[in-house]
């Protein structure tokens, strides 16, 4: 009784923390970012120019970037960007997993193998390429849609690719469901599959089902910085330097992954700008896996 | 009696090699995916966005026949011409040799770190714990880029050069391995601990330490043999972790390996025989691995 108490205290300290940047997140895009100008040029006493991007100092504690942001603002800015970006693709793969993988089930249940095979080889090719073939050109989309299409597009691309592991991962969970003693008698007795559904699997699975969505978040994270490496930004490219004059790219959103990734070819000579979203994402990704530690200890009891 | 065996034989046959090409059109599809969304003309570059999925289907069709004469054929890489097949063996030769000492480092040491895990205190233990749920949230990426960040370190402070970066000419393998193997042991061995938690409970494990046997040799003979099974379950999964984490390493540690034929090169069916090369150590493995399974621990 009293582990539970903890877990739950733990669950809701989490929770507040999220909520706390993420408000701090929209206090920084939406209040303070007429009234905090990008630092552009540094002179010394000494009559050198320095410029961006700058390393800690107490105006700015964590550096600028190199347009000359505060590192700090920026971090904070991202969160919602990384927040949502993970969540909503979650979501949208969750929907679709659940949807194909009764249906498979259900009604597809004599292809089964072969749609398993089918499947096997987007499961192991690693999800980047899969990104890579669908979306990499982006001037293209651009061109042709706009640029709100192409964040639209990239979500959605987000959310396929990652569908078939998913789905396989259901499959087997229901399967191990399905073959309770409860399930089986019910079946005997006649009830139809809606009503299997949601009587005797769903209220199970739903426990199960918010483990499975914070795992899937974080592999949502850990794909966005993939995709980073490879120069992939969920949200477009911006033009790096103080008057976009560099012909690296830097993350349009700052979203954590994004900025993991830009900051690679910097990172002998900056590593700061590579440190602190490192450190961001771990932070991120070990509070997620403490959540699952205490739900998976509050179903065991 | 006779002829129901054979029958059900060439069923067999016939669901196998459903199957085999049921796997050939799923790989060409995947290649041949930049068609589905993309109009492209006859150099190979795109030039308009949309959905052609008539498109799509046609360049599956064509992808999956080049793929049977694609012996002899020709390809264009970095601007240069190869032919097909001495250039992908030798590139796959070496990006296999590195995935596979990853994978031997990864069993063997993750094996002897839930072995000592055993002798540890409680307290000791729970800490342990902890370490491992902090390490089980670094990504792969973060750990690849860290060991570089610190190789380069040294090399400025020092002037001494630990390990070679960098792949551009020579072929690099130490560090690669390591950052390779880094996440997998992780996990394997969050994996392990727990299994031979619930397994060091049962009751044969009382009963062979209480005839007198010390604890290694019941965690040796007895625990191991029965843990297999579950950890070869999870097989899959690794191999799966490591081998987008190779791809990765590959692009930042610039090594001329195999991995980049899947993204750099215009050619779909080449990309093809890419995929169906890594796919192929996987299903050797696991055969293997449920041959050996059933042989030493199901009929003994």
């Amino acid at each position: 009784m009293n582990k539970v108490n903890w877990s739950k205290i733990i669950l809701f300290i989490i929770f507040s923390v999220f909520l706390l940047f993420l408000s701090a997140s929209f206090i920084v895009e939406f209040g303070m970012k007429n009234s905090v100008e990008p630092e552009r040029l540094i002179y010394t006493s000494e009559g050198k120019v320095l410029r961006p991007p700058f390393p800690s100092s107490i105006e700015h504690p964590l550096g600028t970037d190199k347009n000359g942001n505060d590192f700090l603002f920026k971090l904070i800015n991202g969160f919602k960007y990384t927040f949502f970006i993970s969540a909503i693709v979650t979501l949208l793969r969750l929907m679709i997993g659940i949807v194909c993988s009764f249906a498979i089930l259900f009604y597809l249940k004599k292809i089964k193998p072969y749609i398993e095979t089918f499947l096997t080889p987007f499961l192991y090719v690693p999800a980047f390429i899969l990104f890579i073939l669908l979306a990499k050109e982006e001037e293209i989309i651009i061109n042709a849609h706009g640029e709100y299409f192409l964040i639209f597009y990239q979500i959605i691309i987000v959310s396929l690719i990652g569908f078939p592991p998913l789905l396989f991962l259901l499959i087997k969970e229901y399967e191990q469901l399905l073959n309770k003693d409860y399930v089986v008698a019910s079946r005997l007795l006649g009830a139809n599959k809606f009503h299997l559904v949601r009587k005797q699997i769903f209220p199970v699975f739903k426990r199960r089902l918010f483990i499975v969505f914070i795992q899937q978040t974080i592999a949502t994270i850990i794909l966005l910085i993939h995709l980073g490496v490879f120069q992939i930004f969920i949200g477009g490219k911006v033009k790096g330097g103080i008057i976009g004059e560099d012909n690296k790219y830097l993350s349009n959103s700052s979203e954590w992954g994004g900025m993991i990734g830009q900051s690679i070819l910097d990172m002998v000579h900056f590593p700061w700008l590579l440190i602190y979203p490192a450190l961001a994402v771990i932070g991120l990704i070990l509070l997620l896996n403490i959540m699952i530690m205490q739900l998976e200890k509050i179903y065991d009891r | 009696m006779k002829k129901g065996l054979a029958k059900s034989l060439y069923i067999n046959i016939l669901k196998v090699s459903i199957k085999i090409i049921l796997l050939l059109i799923s790989v060409s599809s995947i290649t041949s995916l930049r068609s589905l969304v993309y109009l492209r003309d006859s150099a190979g570059f795109s030039h308009s966005f949309g959905f052609y999925p008539i498109n799509f289907l046609k360049e599956i069709f064509i992808t999956f026949i080049r793929l049977f004469s694609i012996y002899d054929s020709k390809f264009f890489y970095m601007g240069k011409e190869y032919d097909v097949f001495p250039y992908i063996i030798d590139k796959y030769i070496y990006t296999m040799s590195i995935l596979f000492y990853a994978i031997i480092i990864t069993i063997l040491v993750s094996f002897l770190i839930s072995y000592v895990f055993h002798f540890f205190s409680k307290r000791f233990k729970r800490l342990f714990e902890g370490i491992l749920l902090i390490m089980d949230s670094i990504p792969d990426i973060i750990i690849i880029l860290a060991s570089q960040l610190l190789v380069i370190r040294l090399y400025q402070a020092t002037g001494f050069k630990v390990l070679q970066l960098y792949g551009l000419r020579d072929n690099v393998y130490l560090l690669p391995i390591i950052c390779l193997s880094f996440v997998p042991i992780v996990m394997v061995v969050k994996i392990m601990i727990k299994i031979f938690e619930e397994e060091i409970e049962e009751q044969y494990v009382e009963f062979a330490i209480a005839k007198g046997l010390s604890r290694s040799t019941v965690f040796i003979k007895h625990v191991v043999r029965n843990v297999i099974k579950s950890i070869f379950s999870h097989i899959g999964l690794i191999y799966w972790y490591m081998l987008s984490s190779l791809f990765v390493i590959e692009y930042l540690f610039q090594m001329q390996g195999f991995t980049s034929l899947l993204y750099r090169v215009n050619d779909s069916s080449l990309s093809s025989v890419a995929i169906i090369l890594i796919l192929i150590p996987f299903g050797l493995m696991r055969a293997a691995f449920f041959r050996i399974y059933e042989r030493r621990v199901l009929n003994e």
